[in-house]
């Protein structure tokens, strides 16, 4: 079974797979489609509500790519992504509420931070060789030590209370007059990371991560550095999931440790990764556009009911893992043709 | 002041232990990473709660209905929901608990409410006195309680034909197979076992902890530390790490911080996750 998957996905890996194989129409459709995202605020008169649930899905979307790369790529199952959101998302916070420097360099700050962060973690983690469970595991226990030292040290942090974000209406400082401004920051970091994913694929480091991933022993046999691929993942999208950490404290202008940092936003994250297709850059997209609009329609048919909503939600969950665990995207991978253009 | 400490933390740990060892028997032998653990605990609280509000029996004696209840409920989740999806990835499966948990832990949020809830056992607060201690009753049920049941679980792995065939099976299911053993059924049992664990579990602990749909939070996720410091699979090991846990946790949060309690148990995994993988405790002590 093993076996048949890695020759199968080799000689996939030989030729690269690109959007170029689907011809025109991919083009047009892509060009199509972006310019109506980016239309949608401002050329139909709609309700702020409805460009909110954009944001959020091009918040997720992003998050869900950037998991793909270390949990599809790279085949390292992080449970505890959400720390890295979080970590962006206090340190810009932290920095502007404390000492006044402005989110843009915060963001900056947050990504770095993360980065480092991600790099001491994963460094020993993947350097003992902790593999499958025990990775997973790992994650777990990075995602709730930062989520209770970020509740923990509360004359800092603010604690679970959480803390509002000061409001000056100044670009500068990340904040706008016009919110639409927040969908189109969201949509350069969304497809920011949609094309890094891409490109990262076409890659030699990313075909690096597939091989890691289908055999690890064969990869290092194979000239490989096993840990430089897990942790290039691993660090990759630990640095994007801050710079949407700090997005999302700035759009919110509130900043608590459930809702940026605990683990039911990770596992949001995987979610939205593997309903779309987490081995495909465009899964994670495709999963938040799926699944944000639901949750959210849950929670506002629900709201006399809290707790109903997130219980369908794993119905959903459990239901979807059980009849389609390699997502959406996952169904293209048997055509030769679908699966170079869906770069699964 | 230090006795009580040790008296209250050998509680936690003796509910640690409970949740950790079933928790570990369902890692061990099925080799799933279970989330739903907490929830289930909860559920099981419930359980117990709507049978004392509703026969007026004293909690302790809701016991047996509660784990056979836990055991049917766990046998259920493996055979319909775990089973299917065993040959696939790792992450479907442990998304599968998740959503389990979520199910469970959000249905008892809507169709109760999130009022905090108690139950008055015969012990109530009484307490005696033990070697110049004062001890509750109910305290020391909690401990004996979860030192029977942990004794009952390794004699049971131990020494009988069905304990046998869950120890192959978690040491090498292929060959288990071939040797004639229902793989299937012996992961539904462990399942049911580690459910059933859980059950027990929350029926000595709602004498003493409140009630509420969010309560198994903790004790899941404090749950997975046990299982790796414990080693993986390593039923006792899991208990005598839970025992080790709840202790440190109520000591550190008297002496120390309050605060930063759980946060210490979560270092002690990652640096055990880091440099002893394998559980701090020998190969040789591993059963199954």
């Amino acid at each position: 079974m093993r076996n048949k998957k890695a020759t199968s996905e080799a000689s996939s890996i030989l030729t690269i797979p690109g959007l170029q194989s689907a011809g025109w129409p991919a083009f047009l459709g892509i060009a199509v489609i972006l310019i109506g995202i980016l239309a949608f605020p401002v050329a139909f008169d709609v309700r702020f509500y409805f460009v909110q649930v954009g944001i959020l899905i091009m918040f997720y979307a992003t998050l869900g790519t950037a998991w793909g790369i270390v949990g599809g790529y790279a085949g390292q199952h992080s449970i505890g992504q959400a720390a890295f959101v979080g970590i962006g998302a206090y340190t810009s916070t932290l920095l502007y509420m404390k000492l006044d420097i402005s989110p843009w360099i915060g963001l900056i700050a947050g990504m770095l931070l993360s980065a480092l962060i991600a790099a001491v973690i994963g460094y020993p983690l993947f350097r003992y060789g902790l593999k499958g469970d025990y990775f997973a595991l790992g994650t777990v226990a990075l995602g709730l030590i930062i989520f209770e030292i970020t509740t923990s040290f509360s004359t800092i942090t603010g604690g679970s209370q959480g803390i509002p974000l000061k409001y000056e209406e100044n670009p500068l400082n990340f904040q706008f007059p016009n919110r639409t401004v927040y969908y189109y920051i969201i949509f350069i970091i969304w497809i920011l990371t949609v094309f890094i994913s891409y490109k990262l694929r076409r890659s030699r480091a990313g075909f690096e991560m597939l091989a890691v991933r289908d055999d690890e022993i064969a990869a290092a046999r194979g000239g490989i550095s096993v840990l430089k691929a897990k942790l290039t993942a691993f660090i990759l999208a630990a640095v994007i999931s801050a710079a949407a950490g700090t997005f999302f404290a700035q759009f919110i202008l509130f900043l608590d440790p459930s809702t940026v940092m605990s683990l039911g936003i990770s596992v949001q994250i995987i979610l939205v990764a593997v309903l779309g297709g987490m081995n495909s850059y465009l899964g994670g997209t495709l999963g938040a556009i799926i699944l944000i609009p639901v949750s959210q329609l849950l929670a506002s048919t629900f709201t006399e009911r809290p707790g109903t909503d997130i219980a369908l939600y794993g119905v959903i969950l459990i239901v979807l893992m059980l009849f389609m665990p390699n997502g959406i995207l996952g169904l293209f991978r048997n055509s030769p043709k679908w699966r170079k253009i869906v770069g699964w | 002041m230090f006795a009580s400490v040790l008296v209250s933390g050998l509680v936690l740990g003796g509910i640690y232990s409970l949740v950790g060892a079933g928790l570990n028997l369902i890692f061990g032998v099925v080799k799933i990473i279970n989330f739903a653990q907490g929830a289930l605990l909860m559920f099981g609280a419930y359980f117990s709660y709507w049978i004392v509000t509703w026969l007026g029996i004293d909690p302790y004696l809701t016991l047996p209905i509660v784990a056979v209840g836990m055991a049917l409920l766990g046998y259920l989740i493996q055979t319909t929901l775990i089973n299917p999806v065993l040959k696939q990835e790792r992450t479907s499966q442990l998304l599968i608990t998740f959503g389990i948990s979520l199910l469970i832990q959000n249905g008892a949020l809507a169709l109760w409410g999130p009022d905090i809830r108690f139950v008055q056992s015969f012990a109530g607060y009484d307490t005696f006195a033990f070697l110049g201690i004062r001890v509750g009753v109910s305290a020391a049920i909690a401990i004996l309680g979860a030192a029977i049941i942990i004794f009952l679980l390794f004699v049971f792995l131990n020494k009988s034909k069905m304990g046998t065939a869950i120890r192959a099976v978690s040491q090498q299911s292929d060959s288990a197979l071939l040797a004639g053993i229902d793989v299937k059924r012996v992961y539904a049992i462990a399942f049911a076992i580690g459910s059933a664990m859980v059950g027990v579990a929350s029926v000595l602990m709602i004498p003493i902890y409140d009630i509420y749909p969010l309560m198994g939070e903790q004790f899941g996720v404090i749950a997975f530390i046990v299982v790796v410091l414990g080693g993986l699979g390593n039923v006792q090991g899991a208990a005598i790490a839970g025992v080790f846990l709840g202790v440190t946790q109520n000591i550190f949060a008297v002496y120390v911080s309050n605060q930063l309690s759980v946060a210490i148990l979560f270092l002690i995994f990652l640096i055990t996750l880091l440099f002893r993988p394998q559980g701090i405790f020998i190969r040789k002590m591993r059963v199954s």
